[in-house]
């Protein structure tokens, strides 16, 4: 395995309270990430977004590490 | 014969997270989205559907309303495909809105999405999301 290339759910573990992007090299049997090269983390969502935009990975993984907060409403007219 | 597909929710407090997928060609992106039946509409964060292809200037603008009533305009993107793994839809529309990051996600998964199943069932004794066409 390359060294670049890591297992996705175990580094999400390394990062608390941060973005992570992956670029999805491998999905597991349930069709989830496993396996992947982490092209950026952080705790503020625009250095995610701005990495996003320039790599513009094929298969890319979003996820926050940190506690998920919000409630919301929506409504169309 | 009925399809139905089983989505565990990754968390189920203070919202229903599953794990959502989004596709345009050869493209995917794996997103975390809340369960929202209060939702007329699925929305997603522009930057995903920018990084994927989607053209937002040449989308139908939807007017919305939050709950402090304040209407926002938001881009409608047909989408070749989303869903969740087994029960993917295909030239769906969505709306490109991004949720405030302190939330920790990147969508919403409303009715319109839903309304598409027979039957949802929430089911907190195994958090899962059942879905039945």
């Amino acid at each position: 395995m390359p060294e670049d290339i890591v297992l996705i759910p175990e580094t999400e573990k390394q990062y608390p309270d941060e973005w992570l992007l992956f670029e999805i090299v491998e999905l597991d049997e349930q069709g989830s990430p496993l396996r992947g090269r982490l092209l950026a983390h952080s705790p503020d969502r625009s250095v995610i977004d701005e990495m996003l935009l320039k790599t513009r990975p094929t298969r890319f993984y979003i996820v926050w590490t940190g506690e998920i907060k919000g409630i919301f409403v929506l409504c169309a007219k | 014969m009925r399809q139905i597909v089983r989505v565990p929710f990754l968390a189920t407090a203070p919202l229903l997270v599953i794990q959502c997928f989004v596709w345009r060609g050869n493209g995917m992106g794996v997103l975390r989205m809340a369960v929202d039946t209060g939702s007329s509409f699925v929305i997603i964060k522009p930057e995903i559907l920018l990084t994927l292809g989607y053209d937002l200037t040449v989308a139908r603008p939807m007017t919305i309303y939050g709950i402090h009533a304040q209407a926002l305009t938001a881009p409608q993107v047909t989408l070749e495909r989303f869903g969740v793994i087994g029960a993917e839809e295909a030239n769906v529309d969505r709306l490109a809105l991004s949720l405030p990051p302190q939330v920790g996600l990147d969508g919403l998964v409303g009715l319109s999405s839903l309304q598409r199943f027979s039957l949802v069932t929430f089911n907190f004794s195994d958090n899962s999301l059942t879905l039945q066409r």
